[in-house]
């Protein structure tokens, strides 16, 4: 009763401040864990028990995977054997490389409190320790992030909201020399009875910059963007994609060509949406839609939905997602999302496309208005060896040069075109996608398959800051004492056996490089108009779009393969072959079940196409033969 | 025999398999296309016009640089004989358009630049020689100019392709003297004149720039989109002249001497208007919800997103405090560039690569006309502005550079002043030579300034404290310096997330809010309208 009064209350509120030109949200009071005003108790804030005055913060914990990040949800088949979960918490993930480690683990890698502490990518709460649910980090327009993750670095995670409150601007949140409480509150900007003042703090539904700061680039219209390889920017880093409206000709990367692209990273940013608007809260009333599995044929729309009270309440921080090949999280909510033709009449703007419905039955809409992307994306990571600063060997497509360079050329690539698993009894669509492989080392103990652990191969490659002599007397080929560059490639039988004898020498048992390829799904970096894949021939001719070798690895451990990773929903048509010592994927989309005209050929077809140039031809030779003939017999009489 | 049965069998057969190939769905449909290309006017090859003039024609007036000038007029005319009427029917020759009815006045007053006020150098009349250097005629050095004379035309500023024609400053609209040569060249002069009227030609950017691009007295000066980088521009500073090569009269096209196009500043109806819709479709845009903004933004809008692209243009002027030295005023400003105080002018505020200010704009246009009484001299005054509002279906939302500053006034009379300011007697040349002090500098040259006008001035040589300073505002509508698609204005730039600001001003512009999300005027009920589309076709 209190909290729906509190909920009324703040709405009255929030219709004053909208009359008035504030931001929706009315000022809050912080509240500590004993629900006292931070203010006055000095203490870190805690953020549902601030929260919990007018949101169901338990509810919100309990529906919003981003917090439980796949704790308790079942792996997917195909998962690999050391997979504890389908998200963050418990996948492994050959990017970051920590594997979680099962409760009796003898041998652990990463406990849940280390991987508190990695902070990147989480929101709190769920299976985080000491760190609640940071709803600032979503909610607030000016995060600080970095000190949130300082904090959490710090093993501070009591603090981390706190931290990330301390972006707010002009500051109220200030940094202590006080190891115990390590940010202090500035009096001025509180009320007497603990709110802050007006205009201290911009609650707001969350924007592109909050998204961005787990999920990748965005950018406004006037931001500058470089080029910024890493995995903190982890959607550009895996698939080139950045999220703006901002023409990409106008970014300060030096991508080629760069003064004929006038088009937006993204259309739909352009057009202003924003990441919420498709990936909103499922339960949201303005945008919830029924999915078409209970919908009744005869509704097109269930007018029984939320208040917009009951919605604020009780938000469902489950979001409404797709279904990429990455995202195993949360099967359950696969497709909630409107998609393409949940707000697009593709059929109206087609016209000109010949065969549409055969067009769209076989193709995501992302395969043409995804054609190319002009940020780099990661191509493989290998971590058969580290470098001194234990970092695995990272390689990017759509880039010439290095990573860290900002002047490197981006030259963009073509996403490989990929079968993806669609309902039950429809076709696999053609989609866009990345394809990223990973090297890496695999410790065999029996029936038990696990990645070596990043300890081990620290110790097994590293003493301090370089590399083990007996690694330097196997891969130093210019002799200079240091491993550099191509010299840190296991690509000879030589170079195998002795990185493989280091890491025995360390413990890690009966080792053996194994390697994967992860798919990502492209479905942000949109284009349209003539920036779309339009032209018949792109697809329909010898070197088409479709079938364009993409290279998985540009070089390849001795001795190993890579395969597919099994949780995933797409699969490889086509063949992985070797070729100058490169690891090349080469699409057929024969093996998808695709016969794509002009562009594949089919022997009986040809055969009759020819045998039918080749009637009409002598039909007419032997027509006419037969008439000059008959000509010729007529004039002899 | 086994042939003759197999071939007539195939044939059919392939003809089927084609068949069914070719079946299932219609051939594409063709796009409409807009296409601006097809609506440029197609011109016929120049005649060569060396043949038609020679020297000895000219053997008695050889001497006399004017008299050669005039002399080739008739010449012109000796040809062309309707040409002097219907030049002499222009607001080019008469610097006034026809009678033309501002709001607030009962009659309709025939103006232009010959009798207005401007926030620039002020006014044309008592500084004609100066002035005129820019008129399509020779010799108007004062209010007795014959307009009824046809020699008087000069058909060479806009029709000699040289582009080496020079109308020198305060020579009233006389060509310059050529240099001497060394030599015996008795002709040459006449030989000079001859090398520009052989050359002439269907007038090019060169024609118009020499007066259009420097407005105000120098390069990008006055109208914000247009100075010399329009000459030879690049697709960045003008997509139609830079890419697609177009001359100024491909959209000011010229039907007996009356070219098309108006300027807000002097004309206030929109009759023979440039319009983009005279080459480009009504919806253009292959985006329905771009098309669906043409009701009620201007395209100008989108592809102007900035103007004085290349060269500063001029945002401020403030003549009171004019007629300090150099270095004092520099000191006193706190000014690093020279080019912003000028003694015998004020200080000036440059800009380039301006956004503009947005307003609505229905062709129309209020204007202050010389003599007007200035309701509150302490508050901004508009010397013009536009019309229309958000409830005006004619109207649309329109780019601007305002040029904004500070002029004098009559403190008595309430009016604008007009100073003399060309000449010995003029502001600028008693500035030049320290002639007398700065308040009585200023006196004359209103006094002699007024006198010329018909306007009334208080002061007197015994007082001469009847003037005072003003703040007023004049909008230049831009309509060049036209971007492409890839350079124009995109959705974000107008409608911003959670209340940022945006390029446009909503509220200002008279909506509850970001129409995209509130809905536009149709939705609001702002309008019952857009030319012709009701509200109930228009949601349908």
């Amino acid at each position: 009763m209190s909290a729906r009064f509190n909920l009324t209350l703040c709405l009255a509120l929030a219709c004053v401040s909208a009359a008035s030109g504030q931001r929706l949200h009315p000022q809050v009071r912080l509240l500590d864990a004993q629900g006292q005003p931070v203010v006055q108790t000095g203490a870190p804030i805690d953020t549902l028990k601030t929260c919990d005055g007018c949101h169901d913060a338990a509810y919100i914990q309990a529906h919003h995977f981003h917090s439980q990040a796949g704790q308790g949800e079942p792996t997917h088949p195909g998962a690999r054997p050391w997979d504890l979960s389908p998200g963050l918490f418990g996948r492994w993930d050959p990017l970051t490389y920590r594997r979680l480690s099962p409760k009796d683990d003898p041998r652990v890698d990463l406990t849940p409190e280390a991987w508190t502490r990695q902070g990147t990518r989480h929101v709190g709460g769920g299976p985080a320790v000491g760190a609640q649910l940071d709803c600032f980090l979503c909610h607030v327009n000016d995060p600080d992030h970095e000190a949130r993750l300082r904090a959490l670095s710090a093993g501070q995670g009591a603090w981390a909201a706190t931290a990330t409150l301390s972006g707010a601007r002009p500051a109220f949140i200030i940094p202590s020399d006080d190891p115990a409480r390590p940010w202090r509150y500035d009096p001025a900007a509180f009320e007497p009875d603990g709110h802050l003042k007006r205009g201290a703090l911009n609650l707001q539904t969350p924007s592109d910059k909050n998204c961005g700061l787990c999920h990748g680039a965005v950018a406004g219209l006037q931001d500058e963007i470089t080029l910024s390889t890493g995995i903190e920017h982890w959607e550009t880093e895996t698939t080139g994609q950045i999220f703006s409206a901002q023409r990409i000709k106008r970014s300060q990367i030096n991508i080629e060509e760069k003064t004929q692209l006038g088009r937006p990273w993204d259309v739909h940013s352009e057009r202003m949406l924003s990441c919420t608007s498709c990936h909103h809260a499922a339960n949201h009333p303005s945008a919830f839609a029924e999915r078409s599995e209970t919908r009744p044929d005869h509704l097109k729309h269930d007018a029984r939905i939320l208040t917009m009270s009951q919605y604020l309440h009780r938000p469902n921080h489950n979001f409404t997602k797709g279904d990429s090949a990455q995202g195993t999280i949360e099967e359950s909510l696969d497709h909630s999302m409107r998609r393409c033709e949940g707000c697009h009449d593709a059929n109206a703007v087609h016209d000109w496309l010949p065969y549409k419905s055969r067009h769209m039955q076989a193709l995501l809409c992302e395969t043409c208005h995804i054609p190319k992307l002009y940020a780099p994306a990661r191509q493989q990571t290998d971590w058969t060896l580290i470098d001194t600063q234990a970092q695995p060997l990272v390689a990017y497509r759509g880039l010439e040069g290095d990573g860290e360079d900002r002047a490197a050329l981006v030259t963009g690539f073509h996403p490989v075109i990929l079968p993806r698993d669609g309902e039950a009894t429809a076709p696999k669509k053609l989609a866009p996608h990345n394809l990223i492989t990973s090297w890496f080392w695999i410790e065999r103990s029996g029936a038990t398959h696990t990645p070596a652990r990043l300890v081990d191969l620290k110790a097994a490659f590293l003493i301090g800051d370089r590399h083990h002599p007996d690694l330097i007397k196997a891969l130093d080929t210019d002799g200079d004492g240091a491993l550099k560059g191509a010299e840190l490639r296991l690509d000879t039988a030589d170079k195998v056996a002795a990185a493989r004898a280091r890491l025995i020498a360390v413990g890690v048992s009966d080792p053996q490089i194994s390697g994967e390829i992860q798919p990502y799904s492209l479905h942000h970096g949109v284009a349209a108009g003539r920036f779309v894949l339009k032209s018949c021939e792109a697809c329909h001719d010898e070197s088409s779009h479709l079938t364009r070798p993409f290279e998985l690895s540009s070089y390849v451990p001795f001795g190993a393969t890579a395969r597919l990773v099994g949780d995933t929903n797409v699969s490889l048509n086509g063949e992985i072959v070797g070729e100058a010592g490169r690891l090349v994927f080469k699409p057929d989309t024969r093996e998808a079940g695709h016969y794509i005209l002009g562009h594949n050929s089919t022997p009986y077809a040809d055969l009759l196409g020819l045998l039918s140039l080749l009637g009409v031809l002598l039909g007419v030779t032997g027509h006419g033969g037969l008439r000059f003939l008959a000509a010729r017999r007529q004039r002899s009489k | 025999m086994k042939v003759s049965i197999i071939f007539p069998a195939l044939v059919p057969a392939s003809l089927v398999v084609i068949g069914v190939l070719m079946a299932g769905e219609p051939p594409p449909r063709e796009a409409q296309k807009d296409d601006p290309r097809a609506a440029l006017p197609q011109r016929s090859e120049h005649v060569d016009h060396r043949q038609f003039f020679n020297a000895e024609d000219f053997a008695d007036v050889r001497d006399d640089v004017k008299q050669i000038a005039h002399r080739l007029t008739q010449k012109c005319l000796d040809c062309h004989p309707d040409a002097a009427e219907s030049v002499m029917a222009t607001s080019h020759w008469h610097w006034r358009g026809e009678a033309m009815s501002v709001p607030g006045k009962e009659e309709k007053v025939r103006v232009g630049k010959a009798n207005l006020i401007n926030n620039f150098c002020i006014s044309v009349q008592s500084n004609w020689p100066r002035c005129t250097s820019c008129h399509i005629g020779y010799g108007w050095e004062d209010a007795n100019f014959n307009f009824e004379d046809e020699k008087n035309i000069d058909c060479l500023v806009c029709h000699e392709s040289t582009g080496t024609y020079v109308k020198p400053s305060g020579d009233s609209g006389y060509p310059e003297e050529p240099k001497k040569p060394e030599g015996d060249h008795p002709n040459y002069k006449v030989d000079y004149m001859l090398n520009f009227a052989k050359s002439v030609n269907f007038p090019s950017r060169d024609n118009c720039g020499t007066c259009h691009f420097a407005g105000g007295g120098g390069d990008a000066v006055k109208h914000g989109d247009l100075n010399g980088f329009m000459y030879n521009p690049s697709e960045n500073i003008d997509i139609h002249m830079g890419r697609h090569n177009l001359n100024c009269v491909d959209c000011h096209r010229t039907e007996n001497h009356e070219i098309k196009g108006r300027s807000m500043g002097v004309s206030f109806d929109p009759k023979n208007l440039v319009r983009c819709t005279d080459c480009h479709s009504e919806q253009p845009h292959q985006q329905d919800r771009l098309n669906a903004h043409t009701h009620t933004v201007a395209c100008q809008t989108c592809h102007i997103p900035t103007f004085a692209k290349g060269a500063a243009t001029k945002m401020w002027w403030d003549w009171s405090e004019a007629g300090m030295t150099q270095e004092a005023a520099m000191k006193k400003f706190g000014l690093t560039d020279p080019h912003d105080y000028n003694p015998i002018k004020g200080v000036f505020k440059y800009a380039s690569d301006v956004e503009p200010e947005y307003y609505w704009y229905n062709g129309h246009a209020n204007r202050h006309i010389t003599g007007d009484k200035i309701d509150d001299p302490t508050k901004l005054l508009s010397i013009n502005y536009p019309l229309g509002d958000v409830r005006d279906p004619n109207a649309r939302i329109f780019p601007f550079k305002v040029h904004r500053g500070k002029q004098p006034y009559d403190t008595y009379y309430k009016h604008l002043l007009v100073p003399k300011t060309y000449g010995e007697d003029g502001f600028w040349g008693m500035t030049e030579v320290q002639k007398h002090d700065i308040q009585t500098r200023w006196h004359i040259s209103f006094k002699n300034g007024a006198a010329e006008h018909g306007l009334k001035y208080r002061g007197s040589e015994t007082d001469q404290h009847t003037f005072g300073w003003l703040e007023t505002e004049m909008f230049w509508p831009q309509t060049h310096m036209v971007a492409s698609a890839d350079e124009a204005l995109q959705c974000n730039d107008c409608h911003t997330e959670n209340g940022q600001a945006g390029r446009l001003d909503w509220k200002a512009l008279g909506y509850e809010g970001d129409p995209a999300r509130q809905g536009g005027r149709l939705q609001m009920n702002l309008i019952d309208q857009y030319e012709g589309w009701t509200r109930e076709e228009w949601r349908r």
